[in-house]
């Protein structure tokens, strides 16, 4: 066995284990499962940042346009505060005149719920409007006073719930108001809480997104989704507030447990003031999310599609491969059987050539004793006949005639066993002819008998003319030997339709016949039915005749009735019919 | 040349078969000296005078070969076929004489340029007759080939 072959055979066995089939199709399903997660997470990833990214630029616009606001009140504030006047009142502690100036601020910037002024110390002494009872307080514990006496520079609040009534969640602006010799006093602005509302409305924060607002001290200042929410939570602490208010932006996502739903929060400080922002929208109403969920679902569907399409290539090619599996056993056992006929015809050769052997020996050495018997016992009879008497010459002629049967007996074997061995010739045999040259040589070889022959004209089949003609040898020879004791004898020999396009052929005589009951006898070999003193014989012609009709492809069968002739029929086989001559010139 | 002076070269290992030979021989009259070789060796070694027969006159030819074909050493087909391979013997006649009527050696006899075959009946009465045909025929009305 080559190489090549040894490697397709074990190919071959490879691919009979079922088991290489599910690991192709573990292999391709990983493959692909990679593949479609590493491109799941990319695109989740990319999505989310782009997600992200947008939550985030809500909170730094809302940042921004807080900063911006923020920033407006403070000029407002500040462009008070350097009025020339109002800074000398405030210098002479003139508060009250001071304050008039301001009186129609509040109602030109409805924002401001209250505006007063206090001196460097924090003691508030004059307000618009004004309240009773406040006037003279100290508010150095406030943050606004912490928060602008730290460095005299405007300041912006925390929030804070107002002391007097209406107690409502405010924040103040402070800016300090400065002359020559240093802080004078302090205006404060006190801006309600409920006016960052329009602020952020005007900021667009996505499909149920919403913002708030985280002062200076980690309290939530303004909350876009409850707006009316009483008091002041306290958020500092939280980690998000903490890298609020420590300037650091970012974005994330995760579970509110405010809202108690998992949402991209993005958080962005207030430029300048200390507060943050924090815009946060639900995760299931993020349309960057739906489209990123909308487009995995598509690259899932996608990929399994393609996984199916695998499954399918790899059940398909399984297919394929057990078919050319069958088809190359098919083969292999097609060569095998082969290779067995070529074996048993060779041993079925070896067994003819010992059979030839064997016959050639019966055929040489069997009859040479045989002659030796015959040819001494006939020296016996010529050259010692003064010393035998009639009973001596009687046995020699005894053992002659029995050496003779004999030498028949011989040569009828050897035309069976050649009727049984010798390749069939088949030719168109002029079946006339032979039965006409076969009764000929009958008539020279016992010219006293007188037998009416019949035989039909122009008979030709297709057949081995050697094989046929022993056929019709022993068929109208028995005849001729069946009918030596009728007056009157006759033989016919004929031919009838037999089914389709077959004919039947037939050799019958008005002789001994035979009796019915023993006709499967008949063809057998060294089956007699007369003994040899009524008709002479071997019992071997009939079973030659039947063995060369059945080589033909024929079948050969007899009828008799006792005492009134036999009928010997045969037929030829499928390839009797004998191919129309071409003419030839 | 007288008709007995002729010699007949008999090839045949069975000592029956060679009595019989010789005595039907005898009964049809034919009174020429016979000469037997018993196995395929020797009738080449009388035919070519070689070996045992070295002593033997080459001139003197048997006028007829009866050649059995189953012979020891050498076998009857051999022998013809040596026969007609060599220069001095190659238009000698060729009679098989023999008990075989297989096709085949038929057909290698004749293929081998035997001139006659004859299957030797069991019937002495018949072998008898055979042999006088035989003898008449090769011996009296053949004309041999040119010496």
């Amino acid at each position: 066995m080559t190489g090549l072959a040894k490697l397709r055979d074990m190919g071959a066995s490879l691919i009979a284990l079922a088991p290489i089939r599910w690991v192709a199709l573990f292999l391709v399903s990983a493959a692909i499962i990679a593949t479609a997660s590493s491109s799941y997470r990319e695109i989740d990833k990319e999505l989310t940042t782009v997600a992200l990214l947008r939550r985030e630029a809500v909170a730094r616009i809302a940042a921004t346009t807080m900063a911006e606001k923020f920033g407006r009140i403070v000029d407002v504030a500040i462009s008070l505060a350097t009025r020339v006047r109002f800074r000398d009142l405030v210098t002479r502690g003139k508060w009250e005149e001071a304050i008039k100036i301001m009186r129609d601020v509040p109602r030109d910037l409805p924002h401001i719920e209250r505006l007063f002024l206090t001196d460097a110390k924090g003691t508030l002494q004059a307000d618009v409007p004004a309240l009773p009872g406040v006037r003279g307080t100290n508010f150095a514990y406030r943050e606004w006073y912490q928060g602008v006496s730290r460095d005299w520079r405007p300041y912006v609040s925390p929030v804070y719930t107002r002391a007097a009534s209406p107690q409502i969640n405010v924040f103040a602006v402070a800016v300090p108001v400065k002359n020559a010799g240093g802080v004078a006093g302090i205006l404060v602005l006190q801006i309600r809480v409920e006016s960052l509302l329009e602020w952020i409305n005007a900021i667009d924060t996505g499909r149920q997104g919403f913002v708030y607002l985280v002062d200076s001290k980690g309290q939530v200042a303004f909350h876009s989704r409850h707006p009316d929410r009483p008091g002041i939570t306290d958020l500092s602490g939280t980690p998000m507030v903490d890298k609020l208010l420590r300037g650091e932006h970012g974005v994330e996502t995760g579970l509110d447990p405010v809202e108690n739903e998992e949402a991209i929060v993005a958080y962005a400080p207030v430029p300048g003031y200390g507060w943050g922002v924090v815009s946060q929208q639900p995760l299931h109403a993020s349309l960057a999310f739906a489209a990123k969920e909308a487009q995995l679902r598509r690259l899932l569907t996608g990929y399994g599609f393609i996984l199916l399409l695998c499954v399918l290539a790899i059940f398909m090619a399984s297919r394929i491969a057990g078919e050319r599996r069958r088809a190359e056993d098919d083969r292999r056992m097609k060569a095998e059987l082969e290779q067995r006929v070529i074996e048993r015809t060779a041993e079925l050769e070896v067994a003819n050539k010992e059979l030839e052997a064997f016959s050639y020996s019966v055929s040489h050495d069997l009859r040479s004793p045989l002659r030796s018997i015959d040819g001494f016992g006939q020296a016996l009879l010529e050259d010692c006949a003064s010393r035998l008497d009639d009973q001596g010459r009687h046995y020699l002629n005894r053992i002659r005639s029995s050496t003779q049967h004999m030498g028949q007996l011989i040569d009828d074997l050897l035309k069976l066993s050649r009727a049984t061995r010798t390749e069939i010739r088949r030719e168109p045999v002029d079946l006339t002819q032979l039965a006409q040259s076969v009764i000929t040589g009958l008539e020279i070889a016992e010219p006293d008998r007188k037998v009416e022959c019949r035989v039909q004209a122009s008979m030709v089949v297709n057949g081995d003319p050697r094989l046929l003609r022993i056929v019709l040898e022993n068929l109208i020879g028995n005849a001729w030997k069946f009918t030596s004791r009728t007056a009157q004898a006759r033989i016919d020999m004929a031919s009838f339709p037999d089914g389709a396009d077959n004919r039947a052929y037939y050799v019958r005589d008005n002789g001994a016949g035979f009796d019915m009951a023993y006709v499967d006898k008949l063809f057998g070999v060294f089956q007699r039915l007369h003994t040899p003193a009524e008709f002479p014989g071997t019992g071997i012609g009939l079973a030659t005749v039947q063995r060369i009709i059945h080589r033909h492809g024929g079948r050969a069968w007899a009828e008799s009735e006792g005492g009134k002739g036999a009928s010997f029929y045969f037929t030829l086989g499928p390839f009797s019919r004998p191919t129309p001559q071409k003419e030839q010139s | 040349m007288n008709m007995n002076e002729l010699t007949i070269l008999l090839v045949e290992d069975n000592p029956d078969d060679e009595e019989l030979t010789l005595r039907a021989l005898r009964q049809n009259n034919i009174m020429n000296m016979v000469d037997v070789a018993r196995d395929g060796a020797e009738a080449l070694d009388y035919l070519f005078c070689q070996g045992a027969h070295k002593a033997r006159d080459p001139s003197q030819k048997p006028a007829i070969v009866m050649l059995d074909l189953k012979l020891p050493k050498i076998d009857g087909l051999e022998v013809l076929r040596r026969i007609r391979a060599d220069e001095r013997t190659r238009l000698m006649p060729v009679v098989i004489l023999t008990s075989s009527k297989e096709e085949q050696d038929l057909l290698k006899s004749y293929s081998l340029g035997a001139n006659s075959y004859i299957r030797k009946p069991v019937d002495f009465n018949q072998f008898v007759t055979t042999v006088g045909h035989l003898g008449l025929y090769w011996l009296v009305l053949n004309e041999a080939p040119p010496r």
